[in-house]
């Protein structure tokens, strides 16, 4: 869509009609200017759980032994989880661009792949956390316990309201209530989404794949 | 010289209308600059699929090669998809700069913060 | 195959009505408050619900200083002294301070910065309504099983030992963890709508170094929000879990570190105390120059300072845990940086010092606040330095000298900088003047019941005086200066009641006045007083700093003011101009969904406490009910009918 193009420092009018542009100081929407702010602050509350992690890391062998990573997790397993969730990614995009060019039907198509993608993780999720249980990891038993469960819960309840989220669109679209003009609702959307992709990507790295020295 | 009249006697446009005042701001363009196409999404997911191989199979090398060397491999694996996704799905390259500098003032501040939390207090935690 | 006639035809089907869930319309009359997204009238909440809660936290420090007047008192029993300092510093700070900001911060910032209102109006809403519910779920807890007792701070492992055995049996904490973790939902919703709204909604010409420094204040304090409640909201989850399902972060048995909970405690902790202080220092800003006749003495420098603090508060909060066997590394390092804050903060008060001298100084009851609080806001930061020095601090550190430091910056300093902002803007919310008489008396009443109180606690504090403990045997020399800050106290609620009289008063008979009637600096003295619901009717044009001041005044050659023929205080016909048609003006619509949204955390959060799984889960269905509909909703009705914005 055509847009005038406003030259810095000139006092130009607003452009007023039914879309959703606002003038503002900084050329950037409200809306996202919001969730990237929000995204950053999640920054900070991950970063805490990880750090956590990272510290309490190895303590059990001198303490309340239990359950050990190195027995428990399942590489390949959880291999094929993060790659399911990332190509949900590619899915989440791949549903804005179809918005962003008006194919309302690949948008609804991109967004329950998206879903579907993320549920799958989720219930790869469910898997191990049933896995880990049966073979005598609990929430208390130790240090990875605590850590692990607590940690990648909080993420598993990122993913689930990401999904939620996915569903409601879905049922937008449907109803019609999602035009293209509305396109940034899958924009917000789809940054939260990656945004959880991403802590996964840490995540993954962090407990999956470093040593355990 | 100020005319002193300003507050009262403006163009109509400015009066009225939005929350957000017009004047000398930039205009929001629905599309900015130009975004990748489905195209480059996949070519993206596909490095990021290759990596991630890469990323299990070096994790399987403990024990036969420096782990010190392991850790900064994935680190900087992980960092790579990070900003890859962070980058080209979340279009903070083609956005607007501002998203950019906010999010990575976000990591900045909690890799020092924890950073510091790691040194300076791993010695009470994990001495025994 | 999709096409674009798909589009079209979908985007021209009507939006169904619910109808028990109809759109609010009215914008005026008791119930519009419940739904309003003015920002004007949810500050004025907001401020109104912080007064409360302010005086619920005094009432409970008074019962702190009736046990403690004198030795061995029996006022209160151990267990409900607990619960009293707990909730006293709980409340001072998640419900008083942070909510005060969020008033001053409300009503003012759209005001100065030309904007109709803030960026997200229902997400302002929100802010407020969790508030409301947050504190009153926080208070429930006295009569659902014991209030929280663990001090506003909540170390570990004594409120992470598990629930039914540990050192803090019941739900009092409980309530704690999630209460704090629902407020700071509320919190940073808040702090990502001030971003939004200053970044984006200044008027034009209204560069960021032509903000008020008000404005400024705010905009550090959103970021510093915005960064801090992450790591105490994980804190707080670590904690509940510890309780609740016997996980180990803090059980040191298992390996876990209870250090852990104080630095991430302390890593918001000592962000939070700027973000407390932070938005008074703006308003100190603001009245100075007002009272003084004369710009703030280096504008730039305040504004960087200001910045600086914001920046460097990330980096001291190990100062809160100098006796807890860092280190000597760990100990220099935070003493060093600690030390350099107070550069940022003293730069600051010469600032505000040389704006005072020289100028034509007007001693009304905002001006007495303003000072006050210089005065006692350095004493406080004076004592704050004394802290930075390790080896003094290890004595000093459970001391009533901490005591006496905080609260000679937060009450000395942030309340004093809160009445003086009272009666500052008072006539241009209600455009009613405070009373004069009443407001001198309620500064002096609390200048003296407040040093009173406080200053006689670095000598007990010297001489050893623990906190937190109920009682003090006698024979330990600290009766007579405990009796005296007891006194002190009672003067200060005296001075308060002056304040609530005050306001009453005022309500019923106050001096009526026009829009600017101290002659100020900033747009929001431009526009009447109230000031309509749509802020401008003109949206202003921005040409300098302290803008409206150079509508009003030039300066002939000697330096002296100028009065310009035309935007003096008085003519308050020509505010609005001639023809202006208030239906011109599209504001957002009131709403039902953040208030719906608001009600499921309480659920949410009784639903954990009591590990009721089915109110939770009746809360989250709840949840997203409400955020489904207020996605859905448009920001402004397409139709409104019945009242209408005027």
């Amino acid at each position: 869509m055509a847009q005038a193009v406003v030259t810095a420092g000139s006092s130009a009018v607003a452009p007023h009609g039914g879309d959703h542009s606002h003038d503002t100081n900084t050329g950037v929407s409200n809306s996202k200017l919001g969730i990237w702010l929000f995204l950053s602050s999640e920054a900070l509350f991950f970063g805490a759980f990880i750090s956590t992690y990272f510290l309490y890391r190895g303590r059990d062998a001198q303490f309340l032994k239990g359950p050990t990573p190195d027995k428990l997790l399942n590489i390949p397993f959880t291999s094929v989880t993060s790659f399911v969730l990332l190509m949900s990614s590619l899915t989440m995009v791949l549903a804005l661009a179809a918005i962003q060019r008006g194919d309302h039907r690949r948008l609804r198509i991109w967004l329950l792949a998206t879903a579907l993608f993320g549920a799958t993780f989720i219930g790869g999720q469910v898997y191990e956390f049933t896995e880990f249980y049966r073979k005598g990891l609990h929430l208390g038993t130790n240090m990875f316990g605590t850590t692990f469960f607590v940690l990648t819960g909080l993420h598993g309840a990122h993913v689930t309201i990401g999904i939620i989220w996915l569903l409601l669109l879905w049922g937008r679209s449907m109803q019609g209530r999602l035009p293209a003009e509305k396109s940034e609702a899958i924009e917000i959307a789809g940054l939260y989404w990656h945004f959880v992709d991403v802590v996964w990507i840490f995540i993954f790295t962090a407990i999956y794949l470093i040593p355990t020295h | 010289m100020t005319e002193g009249t300003d507050l009262v006697t403006l163009p109509p446009e400015a009066a009225g209308g939005e929350l957000v005042p017009a004047g000398d701001h930039q205009p929001v363009a629905a599309g900015e600059h130009s975004h990748p196409g489905p195209r480059q999404y996949v070519l993206i997911a596909v490095v990021l699929v290759i990596l991630t191989a890469v990323e299990v199979a070096t994790s399987y090398l403990e024990g036969t090669v420096n782990s010190n060397l392991l850790i900064a491999a994935l680190g900087i694996m992980a960092a790579i998809k990070f900003f890859l996704v962070a980058a080209w799905y979340m279009h903070m390259k083609q956005d607007s700069s501002m998203f950019r500098r906010l999010f990575v003032s976000g990591i900045i501040l909690a890799s020092i913060v924890y950073g510091i939390v790691f040194f300076f207090f791993s010695s009470t935690v994990l001495k025994s | 195959m999709t096409t674009v006639e798909d589009t079209t035809a979908i985007v021209q089907a009507p939006e169904r009505r619910v109808r028990i869930l109809e759109r609010p319309q009215a914008t005026t009359g008791k119930f519009s408050w419940v739904t309003t997204v003015d920002h004007k009238k949810i500050a004025i909440m907001y401020a109104t619900l912080a007064l409360f809660f302010f005086c619920v936290g005094g009432i409970e420090a008074l019962f702190i200083r009736l046990q403690l007047a004198q030795p061995n008192g029996t006022i209160l029993s151990a267990a409900r002294y607990n619960e009293f300092f707990t909730m006293h510093g709980t409340t001072m700070v998640f419900l008083l301070g942070m909510p005060i900001a969020a008033a001053f911060g409300n009503y003012l910032v759209p005001l100065m910065i030309g904007a109709r209102d803030v960026a997200f109006p229902r997400l302002n809403m929100l802010g407020f309504w969790v508030f409301a519910f947050g504190g009153f779920f926080l208070y429930s807890s006295f009569a659902l099983g014991g209030a929280p007792n663990g001090g506003w701070f909540g170390y570990a492992p004594l409120t992470s030992t598990p629930l039914a055995n540990g050192y803090l049996p019941g739900r009092g904490t409980d309530f704690w963890t999630v209460g704090l973790i629902m407020l700071g939902i509320g919190s940073v919703a808040t702090a990502v709508n001030f971003l939004v709204t200053i970044l984006n909604l200044r008027a034009p010409g209204m560069t960021m170094m032509r903000m008020p420094v008000f404005v400024w204040m705010m905009l550090v304090i959103a970021f510093l929000t915005l960064f801090a409640m992450p790591p105490v909201t994980a804190a707080l989850i670590m904690v509940f879990m510890d309780r609740n399902f016997h996980t180990n972060f803090f059980n040191a048995a298992a390996g876990g570190d209870p250090l852990m909970y104080q630095n991430l405690f302390w890593i918001f902790g000592h962000p939070e105390v700027y973000i407390l202080i932070l938005p008074g220092m703006g308003i100190v800003s603001e009245i100075l120059p007002v009272f003084s006749r004369k710009p703030l003495f280096g504008y730039r420098v305040v504004v960087m300072s200001g910045i600086a603090i914001g920046f460097l508060g990330w980096g001291v909060w190990a100062h809160h845990m100098f006796a807890s066997g860092l280190g000597p590394i760990a100990v220099s390092a935070f003493g060093l940086s600690t030390m350099l804050i107070a550069i940022p903060t003293g730069v600051k008060i010469f600032n505000w010092l040389a704006t005072v001298w020289g100028g034509a100084v007007r001693l009304r009851t905002p001006m007495l606040f303003a000072l006050g609080f210089i005065a006692q806001f350095t004493i406080g930061g004076l004592s704050g330095v004394m802290h930075s020095i390790v080896p003094s601090d290890t004595q000093q550190t459970d001391t009533y000298f901490v005591v006496a430091h905080f609260h000679y910056v937060l009450f000395g300093g942030l309340v004093f900088a809160v009445f003086g902002g009272f009666y500052y803007w008072w006539p241009k919310v209600f455009g009613k003047m405070l009373n004069e008489k009443m407001g001198k008396l309620n500064f002096w009443l609390m200048v003296i019941g407040f040093n009173l109180t406080f200053f006689p606690m670095h000598f007990l504090g010297f001489e050893g005086q623990p906190r937190r403990t109920y009682t003090y045997p006698s024979g330990m020399g600290w009766d007579t200066l405990n009796l005296l800050a007891t006194i002190g106290a009672f003067i200060i609620a005296m001075s308060v009641l002056v304040f609530l009289v005050n306001v009453i008063f005022t309500a019923r008979r106050g001096e009526k006045v026009g829009h600017d009637p101290w002659d100020a600096r900033t747009l929001e003295w431009s526009i009447p007083s109230p000031p309509p619901e749509y802020n401008f009717a003109v949206v202003p044009v921005v040409t300098s700093l302290d803008d409206y001041w150079h509508h009003k005044y030039t300066e002939d050659d000697e330096g002296r003011l100028v009065k310009l023929p035309t935007g003096g205080a008085g003519e308050e016909e020509e505010l609005i101009p001639a023809g202006f048609d208030p239906h011109s003006i599209h504001m957002p619509s009131p709403s039902y969904w953040p208030l719906i949204f608001a009600m499921a955390l309480p659920i949410m959060g009784y639903g954990f406490v009591f590990k009721n799984w089915y109110l939770l889960a009746v809360g989250v269905v709840i949840a997203f009910f409400g955020l489904n509909g207020w996605a859905i909703e448009p920001s402004t009705d397409p139709e409104p009918s019945g009242t209408e914005a005027h």
